[in-house]
């Protein structure tokens, strides 16, 4: 997971034009604390199907798809869903009543690291 | 002023690779300045009709898949190479190849630029698609694109 989370951030650098890898912390999230805009998204799910040979949908990042029976209708997170959501990420940052805009704010590079680790494994 | 840089598209094959012509002429005002006595035909032109032959071929695929029309916006050039000078009374061979196509999401191509069979410019170019904004510009586009492309040899 770590050697994961070190080669993510390293790549991530000229993605979202930082000077250097210590700018990136693996709790930092892509949106709201390194600015990642939605159109480097593609770019990092692009590089990460080349880097780690992974493909990563969007919706696998704003959890639309998640758990057995999707996002719930109202789009905020149940009580059930987050609990799910910090049990499978090893956080607590998830809550009840968060919508996916949300949880695409504050999506770290640990989170992005835990779905390639999950997506190797597969 | 129009600004399409393919001439013609030739060959389209549906999720593989589509192939244009550009022809490259002195009567271009874009050699008064570039460079004066010195006409250099320039590399970003070259990435400009890259990217158009490519965006629209990504858009057709959609479109061969059963796919709601987007449209695909340039977001990325990578590893791009100029290997050779282009000056007018070149025709330049366009090829856009697939490496990598998600409907939903985005598409990726290897891109070559040759003249004479002589690689003058290479690298690879990223696709996202977007919901259409304007109707009529798209219209306006499409037709074009239609003219471009009617005596193009489709490869099944």
């Amino acid at each position: 997971m770590q050697d994961i989370e070190k080669k993510l951030m390293e790549k991530l650098v000229p993605i979202l034009g930082l000077d250097s890898v210590n700018d990136i912390r693996p709790e930092s999230a892509l949106v709201r604390d390194l600015g990642a805009e939605s159109i480097d998204f593609v770019e990092i799910l692009y590089m990460i199907e080349n880097e780690f040979g992974v493909k990563i949908k969007i919706s696998e990042i704003t959890m639309n798809d998640y758990g057995a029976d999707g996002f719930p209708e109202d789009g905020r997170l149940t009580p059930a869903l987050a609990e799910k959501l910090n049990e499978d990420f090893g956080s607590d940052q998830f809550k009840e009543g968060q919508t996916t805009a949300d949880i695409f704010q504050i999506f770290t590079v640990r989170n992005l690291a835990k779905v390639i680790l999950k997506k190797t494994g597969e | 002023m129009r600004f399409y840089q393919v001439d013609k598209v030739t060959e389209l094959c549906p999720g593989k690779y589509v192939e244009g012509v550009k022809c490259v002429s002195l009567d271009n005002d874009i050699f008064d300045e570039h460079f004066p006595g010195c006409p250099i035909f320039p590399g970003t032109l070259i990435i400009e009709g890259l990217a158009q032959l490519s965006g629209m071929f990504l858009e057709w695929c959609r479109k061969d898949m059963g796919c709601a029309p987007r449209r695909a916006a340039l977001s990325l050039v990578q590893k791009l190479k100029f290997r050779d000078m282009v000056t007018p009374g070149d025709r330049l061979v366009y090829r856009s190849e697939v490496k990598c196509l998600y409907p939903d999401e985005y598409g990726a191509v290897k891109v070559t630029a040759l003249r004479d069979g002589r690689v003058c410019a290479e690298g690879e170019l990223l696709f996202t698609f977007l919901d259409i904004l304007d109707d009529g510009m798209q219209e306006v586009s499409d037709a074009l694109m239609r003219f471009a492309t009617r005596e193009a040899r489709i490869i099944r």
